[in-house]
């Protein structure tokens, strides 16, 4: 029986992208149809305008759904927000076997244990994410059950997010209306996007640069080991242009993406450019080293704040295939260069990778997102028999 | 001015480090209050001055501020009633500190704004660390320069590495040995100059306006004995601070501090005069001599070379106003650069502070719930938290 089609939704602060992808036999995934649209609901990733949200990501699903040329009544979302965050959850339970060995019910025990964790009275658990199982607070596995042993122990990386906001964006999607198939921190899609077997491995930080949020996952020891999003992101970039230089928004926008380098001494010493009047500004012209002072000023804060959480997390350097940035974010000129400043890592541009289709879709860094969560999808369907990914990745917000 | 009105601040363990070694030189009882303010338990119980302040135990606990300058300035703030005791009733604070750590680059803006509001002129002293701490320190001391620059009426930015003849051949410990011995010789210049009496005075009026809108450097030159004036002028041009000469030839202006004992002869005080002057052709040099007793036989030239204020063209976009300090919240008062009056010399004199209207700054997130991160509502632009000016 063929696999059906799996459609992601990602209603971001700068755009709406709806993707379409089918698995072939081989098990490769396509992109085969993609609606994408201006966002003027949300901001800093969080809804701000119901009703406009709303139209957005319908004509975003119905682009996509002309597209593809398939009826579309189910989504996987993504979601982000400066609320999400994560803890790790430590469960233990006793050996039940006879002579010590650990039976599929330890397992299955000791997730549950470890998934009941206590949060805030206003948050939801979002994902929870196995990271390793211990015997005897010594020996670390992977896959206990037939070993030996007294007592065990898993760690479970818990992500989390305040309940009204996750259901706020939820809702959007209900009100197009679609069914929600799952609900995904875009920071995980992005990362399961972007990043190779060997990178987990050898441990990786992955920064989203978004256009309303900076979303970040760490994979340290080969596990997920922090993720979390702040809500600042492009568009506060855009917005310190604006006010620093007394331009409109969108010429912001425009010249920060022609012109604009997070690194204060690039470009040519006197260099200005001018932005020509238009209805509402009578123009003017901005020294090239002024813009990339502000930029750099605001790339280099967001980057701290990534960096100040790993900080907190006690995780520090042990990345050894250092930062992958993505994220439309990661296109800014110098981007490269400052992150690897910040965090004192290697850092390269990250881009989706194991799924090919529409060249857009496939080839931007602005569509890790969607198209990871595309990726997330089929891995999803697959789990839906049970098994032990299944209930890795059990879903637990009910809806 | 009243030594008794003056007061010099070691702000984090650099700073605290060369004022304890101005107390020692100084003999006891005498010079303004000295004090060491810093949030690490350690640096305070190593160095030897009578007044200790640790800020932010809450926030640290007694350990340093480990290098996070938004730390350093919470550490400040959480204990200001503290910091505004160590500046209340002052007319002149300096404020010694080493850029790029956590408590000297965070602590030492809000040290300042404290005395400031206090009504006390402000003169920093500072210093840039040495290339090999790494560039996260470079970056944090420069934005730490930029934030000090509208709140001290004069400011004095020393590299460390000029302070040390070859770095090269300089084992690290004794790098920064050397460099806190210098400095301490550059502070005690500065501030003998403004309560000793001697045959020509300066006051922090003078020191002021020449300084005014520009960065000092510091340099110094020693000398002994018969030739003591020609010695002295050799080693401030040998000294790596002036770069072979150069620093004082670029300069707009210099101040220069002379002391020695009581047979210092005004003969020697020309002869030292005319060397400066050859050095740096065309800029206004403002000097003052200062008579010790216990400087017998010696002679010490402080030189602080000012180069050039920063270009400021058009004036900040509205709602753009720079000088904010890193960190400061929402309903902070804002002090505009420049917009101060200056009343008589050496008389106290308050800067005007304007609110600002921090709605206007938000732009597209105007009205929406902020961002806060370290206590900042990072919604408002970087560049103006940070007290970013932009040439525009």
């Amino acid at each position: 029986m063929p696999v059906p089609p799996v459609v992601a939704l990602e209603i971001g602060s700068t755009k709406v992208i709806a993707l379409v992808g089918e698995r072939r036999d081989d098990g490769h995934i396509m992109i085969t149809g993609m609606g994408e649209g201006p966002s003027t609901g949300v901001r800093k990733g969080e809804i701000i305008d119901f009703d406009n949200a709303v139209v957005c990501a319908r004509s975003a699903l119905g682009m996509a759904e002309e597209t593809a040329k398939v009826a579309i009544r189910e989504v996987y979302l993504a979601v982000s927000g400066g609320h999400i965050r994560s803890q790790v959850h430590r469960g233990t339970v006793p050996v039940s076997g006879r002579g010590g060995e650990i039976l599929r019910e330890d397992v299955e025990q000791v997730m549950d244990v470890a998934r009941a964790v206590n949060l805030p009275a206003d948050r939801d658990v979002l994902h929870t994410i196995c990271q390793q199982f211990t015997i005897d607070d010594e020996q670390r596995v992977i896959q206990p059950e037939g070993m030996e042993g007294s007592r065990l122990s898993l760690d479970m990386l818990v992500l989390h997010g305040v309940r009204t906001r996750l259901r706020n964006m939820i809702n959007v999607a209900k009100n197009v209306p679609m069914d929600i198939a799952d609900v995904t921190f875009s920071g995980l899609c992005s990362a399961l996007s972007v990043l190779t077997p060997e990178q987990k491995k050898s441990g990786a930080l992955v920064v989203d640069l978004g256009g309303g949020t900076t979303d970040y996952v760490a994979y340290a020891g080969n596990v997920v080991a922090l993720a979390g999003a702040a809500a600042v992101g492009g568009d506060h970039v855009t917005n310190d242009i604006a006010l620093g230089f007394n331009v409109p928004t969108s010429r912001a926008e425009k010249v920060k993406r022609e012109w604009g380098s997070a690194l204060p001494g690039d470009g040519e010493p006197d260099k200005t450019v001018k932005l020509p009047p238009e209805v509402g500004f009578a123009g003017r012209t901005i020294a090239l080293q002024a813009l990339n002072t502000v930029i750099h000023a605001r790339a280099d804060e967001t980057l701290g704040i990534v960096s100040a959480r790993l900080e907190e997390a006690g995780l520090g350097r042990q990345f050894g295939a250092g930062v992958v940035l993505t994220g439309g974010g990661a296109r800014l000129r110098g981007m490269q260069e400052l992150a690897e400043r910040v965090f004192g890592l290697p850092c390269t541009i990250g881009k989706p990778r194991n799924v090919s289709g529409l060249a857009t879709a496939t080839e931007g860094a602005e569509y890790a997102t969607a198209s990871g969560l595309v990726q997330y999808g089929f891995r999803n369907t697959a789990a839906a028999g049970g098994g032990f990914w299944g209930k890795v990745m059990r879903r637990l917000i009910p809806y | 001015m009243d030594e008794k009105k003056i007061c010099v601040l070691g702000v984090g363990g650099a700073g605290c480090r060369v004022v304890a070694a101005l107390a020692g030189r100084a003999g006891k009882g005498k010079g303004p209050s000295l004090a060491a303010v810093s949030t690490d338990r350690r640096t305070l119980e190593a160095v030897a001055l009578a007044h200790k302040v640790r800020i932010g135990q809450a926030l640290t606990r007694g350990l340093g501020a480990g290098g996070d300058v938004a730390l350093g300035r919470r550490a400040a703030e959480a204990d200001g009633e503290l910091i505004r005791g160590l500046v209340e009733g002052m007319e002149l604070v300096l404020v010694v500190a080493g850029l790029g750590g956590g408590t000297g680059t965070g602590a030492a803006p809000v040290i300042l704004d404290a005395a400031q509001a206090a009504g006390a002129m402000t003169l920093g002293f500072v210093t840039l660390p040495f290339p090999f701490e790494g560039e996260q320190r470079t970056a944090a001391a420069a934005a730490g320069v930029d934030a000090l620059r509208s709140r001290t009426d004069t400011l004095v930015v020393v590299p460390n590495e000029r302070l040390v003849d070859s770095v090269r051949k300089t084992r690290v410990d004794q790098a920064f040995t050397k460099a806190d011995q210098a400095l301490g010789i550059g502070l005690r210049g500065i501030w003998k100059l403004l309560t000793q009496p001697g045959y020509l005075n300066l006051d922090f009026a003078d020191l002021r306006r020449v300084t005014a809108g520009g960065t000092c450097g510091f340099a110094y030159g020693e000398g002994k004995g018969r030739d003591r004036a020609k010695e002295a002028l050799e080693s401030l041009l040998k000294n790596p601070l002036v770069d072979g000469g150069r620093i004082l030839g670029a300069a707009r202006s210099l101040v220069v501090s002379l002391s020695g004992g009581a047979d210092l002869a005004l003969r020697e005080v020309g002869e030292v005069m005319q060397g400066i002057a050859r050095a740096a052709p065309g800029g206004e040099v403002v000097m003052g001599t200062i008579v010790e007793p216990v400087a017998h036989d010696k002679l010490t030239i402080v030189v602080l070379p000012v180069s050039g204020p920063r270009e400021r063209t058009a004036a900040p976009a509205p709602g753009a106003r720079a000088a904010e300090a890193p960190g400061a919240g929402q309903d902070a008062a804002v002090r505009e650069p420049g917009a101060r009056a200056l009343k008589k010399s050496g008389g106290r004199r308050r800067p005007e502070q304007t609110k600002l209207g921090f709605q206007t700054t938000k732009g597209r997130f105007k009205g929406i719930e902020p961002t806060i991160h370290a206590g900042e509502d990072i919604d408002i632009p970087t560049f103006i938290r940070r007290g970013i000016t932009i040439d525009k």
